[in-house]
């Protein structure tokens, strides 16, 4: 059974609604790294309740529904999808505690043809229930490896072409050390897909140990962004997105490397160690430089 | 003002409801530590849902009254009151989630003269409310040191001697610099564990751990060392405050086993200081 076209483009996901308290962003804070220098103040500002902010890569955490394209029963190969891409484009400020809603919605299905896989758009927008104010947007993909071939209109998401790296050495390096416990700690945000946690089913999946969160990987892109751009101020970002190009294994050491042009970024991560580009084709918008650093 | 004894005697101490998920379950084990070697199956039993065991010290966190000596009336003066041993006794495995009723009593008012204080014994008995059994009884002291000379019971301290030999097995377990901040998410939100500035104030060059992660982390020792497939095996557990563990450091567990009985200390790798002391254990 291969991929359903035409069923998987009418899909439709019921809303999510999640309450999410401070534990939660803190949680959230200290699976990014936050914390790891526990009397840096900066570090604190994400972990500790006093003068608590929340990371603007958790609108990725909340409200969503997991394991939705397993559970959609659409014909993919499971085993086989991978996480492709991951976006946000922040409106405001995301609350330290609130309740939070979304729905999901498939945008198109680009198929690369047999033997080359297909990839799953989709998208929600996450807003605050009691105020009704929309907080961010947030666009991913799902690279089915094993779906190529699934037919239908051709579909191109040409804003999402990955660009060109800058010529000249990043302008900024931020290296981060991951936890061999990070993944086991990261699926407390919710996704409990067992690929991250369970050895045998990594095995499976062909893996020789359980991989991290794509989205841990995301989440630490945006830390370095908001520490090498933005004085650390979440105020400081509009958007980020990101491919993903290799799996990160927890333990693993991971460069940022950053570009910034005015107010756009250009970013990549490597772990250095295996030779391996593991985001690429990273791309953020910054406001003015007044306001990332509040002057 | 000092401690009224026949007040601290009599003084009540509400009960504890807590409803706690698998989801908590796995946050106190990754709090301790547990998962630092993600491909161990002995680790892996406390923090997958799909096989998930509790660890048997995380029955001292779950409901026990927080700071009840800072209520107003218990006479106690709650600035100078320090953690000063922890035990408990299990009587049957803790379950993964439930929910679970804590009801704790002071038990003893011991005096240790007025240049250490007054040692606050209590007994927090952890029931399931599915069917009100009884799971643990947490054995807390506290030293109030402010509050010596008050003339409470009689001294109960009991002989301790552990074997003279070398210890029969050696434990140490690292801890990450955001050890505390990870750990109170299981509840004990002092911000003497996370506030530098809070800390300093306390006479503290930075944040300290929480006792009951010490005391958290002497357990793992333990089962690993002794019960590493099989944790509710060990059954009864106590140890003595002796210094607080800064996270970052590396806790070293020396155990010594007779038959069922088994004696422990954890110090600090590095520094020879102790951490626990008069540490003993039971094994089923």
């Amino acid at each position: 059974m291969a991929l359903d076209y035409e069923k998987l483009m009418a899909w439709q996901e019921p809303e999510i609604i999640q309450d999410y308290s401070i534990q939660d962003t803190i949680l959230y804070g200290l699976s990014l790294g936050y914390g790891s220098n526990p009397v840096d103040e900066n570090d604190l500002s994400f972990v500790y309740e006093r003068q608590l902010k929340a990371v603007p890569s958790m609108a990725t955490i909340l409200a969503s529904p997991w394991g939705w394209l397993y559970r959609a029963k659409v014909g993919i190969n499971p085993t086989l999808a991978v996480h492709g891409f991951q976006g946000i484009h922040l409106y405001k400020i995301l609350p330290v505690a609130t309740e939070v809603g979304s729905v999901l919605k498939v945008t198109g299905i680009e198929d690369k043809g047999p033997n080359h896989g297909a990839i799953v758009w989709f998208e929600r927008n996450l807003y605050e229930t009691k105020s009704g104010d929309l907080l961010a947007t947030i666009e991913a993909s799902m690279f089915c490896r094993g779906d190529g071939g699934c037919g239908g209109a051709k579909y191109e998401h040409g804003h999402r072409q990955i660009k060109e790296r800058p010529m000249r050495p990043p302008d900024f390096i931020r290296h981060y050390t991951t936890l061999s416990q990070l993944a086991l700690i990261f699926r407390l945000h919710g996704d409990f897909n067992p690929i991250h946690a369970d050895p045998l089913v990594a095995l499976k999946a062909g893996f020789n140990r359980p991989i991290l969160h794509g989205l841990c990987t995301y989440g630490m892109a945006t830390k370095a962004i908001l520490e090498a751009c933005c004085d650390s101020n979440p105020k400081g970002l509009k958007s980020i997105s990101t491919f993903f190009s290799a799996p990160v294994f927890p333990g693993d050491a991971i460069d940022f490397r950053i570009w910034l042009n005015h107010n756009s970024v250009y970013f990549e991560a490597v772990v250095s160690l295996r030779d391996a580009i593991v985001l690429k084709g990273g791309s953020a918008e910054l406001h003015s430089a007044e306001k990332r650093f509040g002057l | 003002m000092t401690l009224h004894y026949e007040t601290l005697k009599k003084w009540k101490i509400k009960d504890i409801e807590r409803t706690y998920s698998a989801k908590d379950s796995i946050l106190y084990a990754l709090g301790i530590g547990i998962g630092q070697d993600p491909l161990d199956e002995n680790q892996l039993q406390f923090v997958l849902e799909d096989r998930l065991r509790t660890l048997p010290a995380m029955s001292v966190v779950l409901a026990y009254p927080p700071l009840w000596y800072w209520e107003r009336g218990t006479t106690v003066n709650p600035l100078k009151v320090v953690h000063a041993e922890q035990g408990f006794v299990m009587h049957r495995p803790l379950p993964v989630s439930g929910t679970v009723i804590g009801k704790t009593q002071i038990t003893a008012i011991i005096d240790k003269g007025i240049s250490v204080g007054a040692l606050l014994r209590t007994e927090n008995q952890l029931i399931d409310k599915k069917d009100q059994g009884l799971i643990c009884t947490v054995i807390s002291s506290s030293m109030a040191r402010g509050d010596g000379g008050c003339g409470g019971d009689s001294d109960d301290q009991k002989e301790y001697e552990f074997p003279s030999r070398l210890p029969d097995a050696q434990i140490s377990i690292s801890t990450l610099p955001q050890a505390a901040l990870l750990y109170r998410l299981s509840g004990d939100y002092n911000p003497l564990h996370a506030d530098p500035e809070h800390a300093t104030k306390a006479g503290f060059s930075r944040p300290i751990l929480h006792g009951r992660m010490s005391f958290g982390l002497a357990n793992w020792a333990l089962i690993q060392a002794f019960c590493p497939t099989q944790p509710e095996l060990l059954i009864e557990m106590s140890a003595r405050f002796a210094k607080p563990v800064i996270p970052g450091e590396t806790l070293l567990t020396k155990m010594w086993r007779k038959d069922k009985k088994i004696w422990f200390c954890s110090e600090i790798v590095g520094s020879n200081k102790s951490v626990l002391t008069r540490g003993e254990a039971l094994l089923a």
